[in-house]
Parts: C-alpha cells; sequence; structure tokens
C-alpha cells in the first residue's frame, strides 16, 4: 500500500467528499503524523539472526513431520481393529519402533508385546560354552589406522580420508606407552561373574512372516515358499531430505539413513570444485548444536534412550588437526558423529581398546540434518555366570600394558607415561565365531579411565598408537584374560599408520593402492 | 507477488518449511516497524518480531487463505504478541491503553523514540485508542483498509470510517496549530 499523500486525500474524499475544502489543514495534519513516525533502529544482523533460526526451526519441524505418518499409523493400532489392508504400514510400524506387535489372526487384531529396554534372561552357569572358541579381534584394534568404530569422514582411524589426491603420511618415529594406575588398591572377590550373550532377532519377525504368508503379491504366491522368514525389510521417505529405513529382523538392528535420491547432490569435476565444498573449522557449529540435532531427531523419531547415556561427539580427528602442519589442506569432516553410549544396568560397555559402543547418530554439518542413524538394536541377552579374576596383580599387569588391544613397538625408541585412574565396572565386547555364526558377547570388565597424557605437541610426527585412547579395558573372565595372555607373545601384527593410498581420480577402473611401510 | 507468495505459502504448508525464509524477507521489517510503533523499545521489538515469527512458522498449516491474506494473518499474530506483552507487564491495565502512545507509563521506551512521541502524541492522544491504532496503521505501516479491517476485526467501511472520523477530529483539535502552519508551510506542499 502505497503511503502517497494524495493517495490518503483520495480515500478521504471518497468516504466523505465534505473533506476536499480543508485540503490544506489535512494534508499539514497528515505530514505532521508522517513526520513524527519513529525511527524503528531495524538492525540487519537481528535480522539476519532470527533468520538463521527460523531456518534450524524450520528444520526441526520438517524432522518431526518425517515421522507424522508413522505417528498416525501408531495410533491406529491402538484403535484394535485392523485391516490386511493397512498390513504395509503397519510392518513399517513394527520395525520402526522397537516393539513387537503379535498378530493374533483369529481376530485379526494386533496386540502389543513390546520388546523394548533391556531384557536379560539367566541362564546356567557356563552355558554359552567357550568364550575363547573362534576369537578375533574384530574391528578392534589400536592404534593409527586401525579400525574404529567410527564413521566419521576425515576422522576414523585419525588421519583424514579423501577421495582425491595422494595421501603421502608424514614419517612417523615410533613411541610406546607405559601406564601407571594412579587409583586405590583394588580387590577382586567374586568369584564368578555374569557373561552377557546377545540374544538376536525378534520375535515380531515371524508374525510377519506369517503374515506375508497370506499374500499373493501378483508375482508369486509367497505361501507357496515354505519354511520362508522375514529378514530384511526397507521402506524409503520420497520427500525432500527423506530417509530410508532398514530393519534386519535376524540381527535385531534398525538402520536409519539418508535416501541420497531426496537430498541434495553436489557433483565436482574439479579440484576446485571439490575445494569450495570443504568445511572450514570456522563453520562447524558447536558440540551442543550438533547434539541437540542428533536429539532433536531422536525425540522426532521416538527413539528410546532408555538405555543409553549422556551423548558425546567423536572430535577425535581434532587431535591431527592439531597435529597438521599443514592446516589449509586437512580435511575437515562434513559428517560429526555422536555417540550415546550403550549402558547396561548402568555399566557403560566398551570396545578392547576403550572406546564406548552406543547408538551412533551421524549429523551432517552443511546440512545440520542427521545423515544416518547406526547401532540400534535390540537388548535382549541371555546371562550365564563364568569364572572370574581374583587376581588384582594380574589385573594391575595388564593395566601397565594398556588393557588388552595395546601394542608395543620394538624398536621404540622413547617410552612415554600415561596415567590411568580408578576402574569402574562395565562390558567389554567380544566377538565369537562358533556355529558359522558371530555371537556378540558383554563381558565383564574394569574400565580404567585415562586421566593424563603426554602432550600432544611433545609427540608430532611419532606413531602414538594410543594416542587417542579413552580407557583401559581388562576382562575380568578368566577365560578370556587367559586367551589373550596367550596371543601376548609378541605376535601380533604391529597397527601401522595410515597406508599411503594413492588413487588416480582421472582413471576411476584402475586404483591403485599402494601400501608404504616405514 | 500475490500469486508468488500463495505458492511459497502452499509449499511451506506442503512440508518445505524452509520457503518460510522467503516470507520472512518480505514482512521481518514490516512487522518489526508495526510492533517498534506500539512498544518504541528495540529489544522488546525484536523479542516480540522473533516470537511473532516463530509462531507463524509453527502454525503455517493453520493459515486459511479464504479466511484473510497471509499479511493479515502475521500482523494479526504481531498484535496479539504485543498485547500479551503488555498484559504481562501491566496486568490491570485496559488493554486499550496499549495504543496510549503517550510517554509517561513505566514501560520501557528508547529515548530518540520518546522525544518524537512525545510531539504526536499531543495530535494522537485525543483519539480513541482503535482510532489511533488505525491512524498509525494506515499512516505508519502503510497498511491497507483490507488488511487493517482483517487485523482488527472491522469491516473495510468501518475501518475507513474511524480514519475518516480521526482525521475530522484532529483537524478540529489542531485548527489553532493548523493555523499557524497553513501560514508557514505552503511552499513545502
Amino acid at each position: 500500500m502505497k503511503n502517497d499523500l494524495q493517495q490518503i486525500l483520495n480515500e478521504l474524499y471518497q468516504i466523505d467528499s465534505s473533506f476536499k475544502k480543508y485540503e490544506n489543514e489535512l494534508k499539514i495534519i497528515i505530514k505532521n503524523i508522517l513526520a513524527t513516525k519513529p525511527n524503528t533502529t531495524f538492525d540487519a544482523s537481528f535480522a539476519k539472526k532470527l533468520r538463521a533460526e527460523l531456518i534450524d526451526k524450520a528444520t526441526e519441524i520438517k524432522t518431526k513431520n518425517q515421522f507424522s505418518v508413522i505417528d498416525l499409523i501408531i495410533n491406529s493400532l491402538t484403535m484394535r481393529k485392523l485391516n490386511y489392508a493397512a498390513v504395509g504400514a503397519v510392518i513399517a510400524i513394527v520395525i520402526m519402533i522397537p516393539v513387537a506387535y503379535t498378530l493374533n489372526k483369529s481376530k485379526g487384531e494386533f496386540t502389543q508385546t513390546f520388546l523394548t529396554g533391556l531384557q536379560i534372561s539367566k541362564v546356567t552357569d557356563s552355558a554359552f560354552g567357550s568364550l575363547a572358541g573362534g576369537s578375533e579381534q574384530l574391528g578392534s584394534t589400536d592404534g593409527i589406522g586401525a579400525a574404529q568404530p567410527r564413521t566419521q569422514s576425515g576422522g576414523g582411524g585419525g588421519m583424514p580420508t579423501s577421495e582425491v589426491g595422494n595421501l603421502i603420511p608424514p614419517y612417523y618415529e615410533a613411541i610406546n606407552y607405559k601406564y601407571v594406575y594412579k587409583g586405590e588398591p583394588i580387590t577382586l572377590d567374586q568369584q564368578t561373574l555374569d557373561v552377557l550373550k546377545k540374544v538376536k532377532g525378534n520375535t515380531s519377525a515371524d508374525s510377519l512372516t506369517s503374515l506375508l504368508q497370506s499374500f499373493n503379491l501378483g508375482l508369486a504366491d509367497l505361501s507357496g515358499f515354505s519354511n520362508s522368514q522375514v529378514q530384511n525389510i526397507s521402506f524409503s521417505q520420497n520427500k525432500p531430505y527423506g530417509y530410508t529405513i532398514n530393519a534386519n529382523l535376524d540381527e535385531g538392528a534398525l538402520t536409519i539413513f539418508k535416501n541420497h535420491k531426496q537430498w541434495p547432490q553436489v557433483r565436482c569435476n574439479d579440484q576446485k570444485c571439490y575445494d569450495q565444498q570443504r568445511i572450514n573449522i570456522n563453520d562447524l557449529p558447536a558440540d551442543d548444536v550438533i547434539i541437540k540435532i542428533a536429539s532433536d531427531f531422536l525425540n522426532a523419531a521416538k527413539i528410546s534412550l532408555a538405555n543409553y547415556g549422556q551423548p558425546f561427539i567423536d572430535n577425535n580427528w581434532k587431535i591431527f588437526y592439531e597435529q597438521a602442519t599443514d592446516k589449509a589442506s586437512f580435511y575437515v569432516p562434513d559428517t560429526l558423529m555422536v555417540t550415546y553410549p550403550l549402558e547396561i544396568n548402568g555399566q557403560g560397555v566398551f570396545e578392547g581398546n576403550g572406546y564406548p559402543i552406543g547408538l551412533n547418530i551421524a549429523v551432517d554439518v552443511k546440512e545440520k540434518k542427521v545423515n544416518n542413524v547406526t547401532s540400534l538394536t535390540t537388548q535382549n541377552y541371555q546371562s550365564s555366570s563364568y569364572p572370574a579374576i581374583t587376581d588384582a596383580n594380574l589385573v594391575m599387569k595388564w593395566v601397565e600394558k594398556g588393557g588388552i588391544f595395546s601394542y608395543n613397538y620394538g624398536n621404540a625408541q622413547d617410552t612415554l607415561e600415561i596415567e590411568v585412574g580408578q576402574p569402574s565396572l562395565g562390558y567389554f565386547r567380544k566377538w565369537v565365531y562358533q556355529n558359522e555364526q558371530n555371537d556378540e558377547l558383554l563381558v565383564p570388565a574394569l574400565i580404567f579411565p585415562i586421566i593424563s597424557r603426554p602432550n600432544i605437541d611433545g609427540v608430532d610426527g611419532r606413531v602414538v598408537p594410543n594416542l587417542n585412547k579413552k580407557n583401559v579395558v581388562v576382562p575380568l573372565i578368566t577365560e578370556i584374560l587367559v586367551e589373550f595372555e596367550s596371543e601376548d607373545d609378541g605376535s601380533r601384527i604391529e597397527p601401522l599408520p595410515m597406508p599411503a593410498v594413492q588413487i588416480d581420480i582421472n582413471d576411476v577402473e584402475e586404483v591403485k593402492v599402494e601400501v608404504i611401510q616405514n | 507477488m500475490e500469486n508468488a507468495e500463495s505458492t511459497i505459502i502452499t509449499r511451506c504448508q506442503a512440508g518445505e518449511l524452509e520457503q518460510f525464509a522467503q516470507l520472512y524477507d518480505v514482512y521481518i521489517k514490516k512487522i518489526y516497524s508495526f510492533i517498534f510503533y506500539k512498544t518504541s523499545h528495540k529489544e522488546t521489538a525484536e523479542d516480540l518480531t522473533s516470537q511473532t515469527f516463530f509462531k507463524a512458522l509453527q502454525n503455517i498449516n493453520k493459515y486459511d487463505s479464504t479466511k484473510g491474506s497471509f499479511s493479515s494473518w502475521l500482523y494479526r499474530i504481531a498484535r496479539n504478541n504485543v498485547i500479551d506483552y503488555y498484559r504481562s507487564k501491566k496486568n490491570a491495565i485496559d488493554i486499550d491503553a496499549i495504543w496510549d502512545l503517550s510517554t509517561d507509563s513505566d514501560i520501557e521506551r528508547d529515548i530518540d523514540v520518546k522525544q518524537k512521541l512525545q510531539e504526536v502524541s499531543k495530535h494522537l492522544n485525543k483519539l480513541k485508542p482503535l482510532q489511533k491504532e488505525i491512524v498509525v496503521m494506515r499512516l505508519w505501516d502503510q497498511l491497507s483498509y483490507q488488511e487493517i479491517s482483517e487485523i482488527t476485526k472491522n469491516s473495510v467501511a468501518n475501518s475507513k470510517m474511524i480514519f475518516s472520523r480521526s482525521i475530522r477530529k484532529l483537524r478540529e483539535e489542531m485548527s489553532l496549530i493548523i493555523l499557524f502552519f497553513v501560514i508557514n508551510i505552503t511552499n513545502i506542499i
């Protein structure tokens, strides 16, 4: 609406033509009022900040709305009478929330039998057989370049990874560490401790199978396939920033990851483009912002955090960033991992290298959205007692070495001290390959937190295999510690610095991988 | 613009909430000013402006174009926020007095604004609260009578009538001043 003086006058004349004879006076009055219009002191920086906050809020609302359809179906489940036409959607719900719905076919209704939360059933002593059988240190070695349960771009085992250019490792000089215990003396008086074995799968799978077998999908009549069982179900959101959800009923695991078709794609053909896409360290949101993004997503998805502790962000990459001599070339991760550490009866669960295991939420730094959710599994265990370590000196011997997954370099010139504090009782996750399948065991262990370490500035350019180690893990089950004892003969493969991976981006069919040993 | 705005609103309501930023860009300054004219305090105006846009974003699905323009809907949220603000500040106050632009209230105002308000309030305080509000909306906020009617829940005809009566009253009240100005201001006009 224009504020033209004449227009305002004309409007007045239309209302009452007698105004015309006072035109000069009216002009003065209106001009006077307009002249006294206050300066609003509009602040552009305020507007910019509010705009950014609104966009964040819009993202948050969108994330919540992405699950609103599922909420609708959840609500429909409470309506008891559910016809088979809605079965497809119901399947999604059975998986989406870790809840099993058992079908009462005779009544055509679903009855809820919740399988969320921690479930531990006691079985007889030593019921899992040998705990050492076929043991492998799956994905749990220590040191630079070793596999870690992280998927952080540029982080991982410590060195940034990139698909472009040549990565040439700097010269490293090996260092050994001695772990020095600074806590109170410990006593171990329990003759046996309970080992937990993960019970895979989900009773809902059987229900789903019986349900699906009643369908004729056109291409094939599923009822013709006897003894079949649903193993995986996937579904995707076909909307901007949608997700793909995969439910592995065999493993009782749910994975949520971005539906790539629905997310913005960056296609670069040259280095300049790649460089423009790179994240500057100053652009990284604060940790609490990243955690809030993860938390909001989990809330919206109604993912229970009952079995998890306070979240933290894997910032190990910053150690290597600080060490980097050419920080401008350092690949700052565009995805940060938020971990909600798993807690079983209040006790943490750890890899052998001391890293906490938990629910992992990858947050896309650029989009400020959750990229994927992994390690969301049912927490259903069997518990069985096994003979436990009672010799505190034996435990301390392992502490001094840095726990079960720690290494020494025969050619190291220096030995530096790392201090560890009072331990807490926790679990060490061990994989055992038996009967052609991997079983996940949670073994009682003492978790010694690292409370002091040498300044990383002092070890620049040298092999520091335990630099990002957070805890020292010593299992308390005799059989398992004996197994590690037998392996600790110096024959373990020494971890190497990040290998020099040379990738020629111009010839994608011939990827040359070369490992250079120092 | 209306078609474009309508499209943006439709996309927002369809879930593309990031489109809301475009609406924000169009209205931020207007809404801030609208609130500032009623509060005369920068920080308060910023707070209430933030609240207005957050409420609009969260309730965009409730906006019904058949019941009025988006602009009016947004201004009405802002107006309600101002009313709520004054309610929280002065529990016993007559809500109509919100639009009293006198400067002797205990509401915090910016100093430079106070001086201007003192001048304008000489003229406007003779008007009834709704008259003052409509005069300000028409002359300062540059809102159309249609928008004013939707914001204040008066008819367009009634809004026009209130405005014209306000001007008539101001003319009567200011006759002596105007006589002085008429002599001196002819050149300006």
